[in-house]
């Protein structure tokens, strides 16, 4: 199955980008393909420079979900409103536009909503 | 493939309706089937006449007015229009309203649902 997540919220904030962490790695341990797009805030959970003491840290999960297979994009307009360059951004998370997510619409089989 | 945007959230305090606007005006654009049900507090988005200069914002009114320009079909749920007390007259352009049952038939045809949920 192909599963799409759009994660719109930030990191420590809200829990969606922790719910995606673990419904990505059971989904892709069963063997089902994953997308990721994170929008708006969502852009701030792969950000390189996130340093969370002795928290989970969250840029390092997504890191550990694009190696284990997930395909993850994030909205470069959305992150630059929110001073996110592209060199700043996770390794491996593809920093684009809309068109990253509607090229991968057609293809899911679940698409899911991460909000407020 | 069809993509339905529900918004759900007045039209300034936060982004939401406004990170919208542009979703559905950049799917419509890319030629994505794209129809768009404002609900809840996001009926308010369509009251015409809006003046929010006070508060240093664009009128969001005018903004989905023309979303019909790039292919985008906008409705406004009946039931939160009551609530409201909102008049059908009072509205922008739009392309109907529809009660909780043709919400239900919008989210039921379409292959993608985008939820935009104003947060606390």
């Amino acid at each position: 199955m192909k599963l799409k997540f759009l994660v719109r919220t930030g990191p420590y904030s809200y829990q969606n980008i922790d719910t995606v962490y673990h419904l990505t790695k059971r989904a892709l341990g069963r063997g089902h393909d994953v997308f990721i797009y994170l929008y708006e805030d969502g852009t701030l959970n792969a950000s390189s420079e996130i340093r969370s003491l002795e928290e989970r840290n969250i840029a390092e999960r997504v890191a550990e979900l694009v190696s284990l297979g997930a395909k993850v994009g994030l909205c470069g307009t959305c992150a630059k409103f929110r001073g996110l360059s592209k060199k700043e951004v996770v390794d491996g998370v593809k920093y684009g536009g809309l068109a990253l997510l509607v090229r991968e619409m057609p293809e899911c089989d679940r698409f899911i909503s991460f909000g407020y | 493939m069809k993509v339905l945007v529900i918004v759900d959230g007045a039209p300034y305090g936060t982004a939401t309706p406004a990170e919208a606007f542009r979703t559905m005006v950049g799917l419509g654009g890319m030629d994505v089937d794209t129809s768009a049900v404002l609900v809840g507090d996001g009926v308010f988005v369509a009251l015409r006449g809006q003046n929010p200069k006070e508060i240093d914002m664009q009128d969001l009114g005018k903004g989905y007015e023309t979303v019909g320009e790039f292919g985008v079909r906008l409705y406004v749920l009946k039931e939160s229009l009551e609530e409201r007390d909102i008049a059908e007259e009072d509205l922008i352009k739009n392309d109907g309203i529809v009660d909780m049952k043709g919400l239900r038939k919008l989210i039921d045809s379409a292959h993608c649902v985008m939820t935009f949920v104003s947060g606390g």
